[in-house]
């Protein structure tokens, strides 16, 4: 089945993805942080019962998967970075195509993610209050008539909810005016991170926009909110990018050129500089200067599918540094191999 | 004794907070300025009798300390056993009575990281029943203003009733 980052729309503009994610925890259970093993265990047994009904969610314990493993699913978005390092009774339930996925005793009992590809946060929405309903139908939540949903984290409660755009911005990345926008989506209450959220790199110009308050809003307006504001960085991402076309045109193409005949021919390459090349190439087609054939799949689906654990994953082993590097060429020669 | 706040008002209101190592920390406000930092709570759960403490021994008048005093505690969560300087250590919360327990202290958090602390949005459909019929209530009486306004008043007469039946 089609992953959703295999869509076609999530190369079709600056706006890669959009997410929605919903913390919950269980009535009269403490969360995750104070749970022992039974503990865990039983809420674990309890939201895989619940999820029971809806047969296109996948249970898969991670209680003792590997470091590898868990790692080539944070770089797949299918679980955040500090899942992966929790240790204890937890799992998920996930869609095949991996749009929604649940991480059962995270930070807390449940957390539910959306994403579409493309920009349509709307629907990542949908997906989300579905998977919370589904839930519902059998568990009573933590819930404060002033709080709204009670989560670990006071910075999550109400309706515990983030609204996420993952945009790919190399005009403004590249020029340094990304330290602006950073500082005016903290005064709209947002934050502009890189692209595996909280402390990562921006690796491949790729930035993750999401709502901080998470009380006092409801969530349509949280999601309009969010939304407006990508739209406009997109728009200035534009407006950059029509200046840095009139003042330097043919440096920019050179650039593009030169990345597509590097990625077309590399025989060993490190993450950064792949994930690099990756952005000026869908820099290339998105501002209309690459006239060469599209590679064999999506170029955010390439840039998933070249990082440490994908790779570690496909070679189905561990692998060394110098080996990873050869490994990550080999693929990207093969899908610009067209 | 003014407050310790704002220099300007005579201290009515003591918070006590007990800080690691067993010590403990006081906090002299006026009544204005200590319902501010709890987030306005009752009024009457705050504001002792200013007279006695003009009056009484040891008044202010004489530089002592007031004698009527709100006292907060630090207490640990009766449910999961956390203790406020825990949650403040690790940023998280232990349980959902947590919320409960250090209600006073987290009604100015919630105030500076989300700039509000009272929820819209979703809520629950069990075991809400109530906060659902009160949501409804009061869009009823905003559906019930404007039908006046436009002098429906048929329509008006049936979301009055309405109104009545949902709030029995």
């Amino acid at each position: 089945m089609e992953k959703w980052y295999e869509k076609k729309t999530s190369d079709s503009g600056v706006i890669i993805s959009t997410r929605i994610r919903l913390a919950r925890n269980i009535k009269n259970r403490p969360f995750p942080g104070r749970l022992n093993e039974k503990g865990a265990l039983s809420i674990l047994n309890q939201l895989k019962d619940a999820i029971a009904p809806e047969e296109a969610l996948i249970f898969e314990e991670m209680t003792d998967k590997s470091k590898d493993y868990l790692h080539e699913m944070v770089e797949r978005h299918l679980i955040s970075p500090e899942f992966a390092l929790k240790t204890g009774m937890r799992g998920i339930a996930a869609l095949e195509d991996e749009s929604v996925c649940i991480m059962l005793n995270e930070e807390d009992h449940v957390r539910i993610q959306a994403v579409c590809s493309g920009d349509d946060i709307e629907q990542a929405y949908v997906a989300a209050s579905q998977a919370d309903d589904l839930i519902e139908n059998s568990v009573d939540y933590a819930f404060d008539a002033k709080f709204g949903y009670l989560t670990s984290c006071p910075t999550n409660a109400g309706t515990g909810m983030r609204a996420s755009f993952m945009l790919h911005l190399p005009a403004l990345a590249q020029t340094g005016g990304i330290a602006q926008i950073i500082q005016a989506a903290g005064k709209f209450g947002m934050a502009l991170r890189g692209m595996h959220g909280e402390g990562s790199d921006p690796l491949g110009c790729i930035f993750q926009l999401s709502n901080q308050a998470t009380l006092g809003k409801s969530e349509n307006v949280i999601i309009a909110a969010t939304k407006s504001l990508a739209h406009e960085i997109t728009e200035q991402e534009m407006n950059l990018k029509e200046k840095i076309m009139r003042d330097a045109s043919i440096v920019i193409t050179d650039k593009v050129y030169r990345s597509y005949g590097i990625l077309a021919n590399c025989r060993t390459i490190k993450l950064n500089e792949a994930m690099a090349l990756l952005s000026n190439v869908r820099m290339g087609y998105i501002w209309n200067i690459l006239d060469l054939p599209h590679p064999k799949a999506n170029l955010y689906f390439i840039m998933m599918e070249i990082q440490h654990g994908s790779i570690i994953k496909r070679a189905g082993r561990h692998v060394e540094e110098k080996e990873e590097d050869c490994l990550r060429a080999d693929f990207v020669r093969e899908m610009f191999n067209v | 004794m003014l407050c310790e706040n704002c220099n300007k008002r005579v201290a009515e209101v003591i918070i006590r907070q007990s800080v690691s190592g067993g010590a403990t920390t006081e906090t002299f406000l006026c009544s204005e300025c200590a319902m501010q930092q709890m987030g306005g709570a009752p009024i009457e759960f705050i504001v002792k009798n200013f007279m006695n403490s003009i009056m009484g021994a040891g008044s202010e008048l004489f530089g002592n300390t007031p004698q009527s005093s709100l006292v907060i505690e630090n207490k640990e969560c009766p449910v999961c056993g956390l203790s406020y300087e825990g949650f403040k250590a690790t940023g998280r919360l232990g349980c959902a009575n947590c919320y409960d327990a250090f209600r006073i202290q987290l009604i100015p958090v919630m105030k500076s990281v989300h700039g509000a602390a009272e929820h819209i949005g979703k809520f629950p459909k069990r075991g809400a029943a109530g906060l659902s019929r009160m949501r409804e209530v009061e869009q009823l009486k905003v559906k019930l203003k404007n039908l006046i306004e436009q002098e429906e008043f048929e329509e008006a007469a049936r979301v009055r009733d309405k109104i009545k039946e949902l709030s029995v």
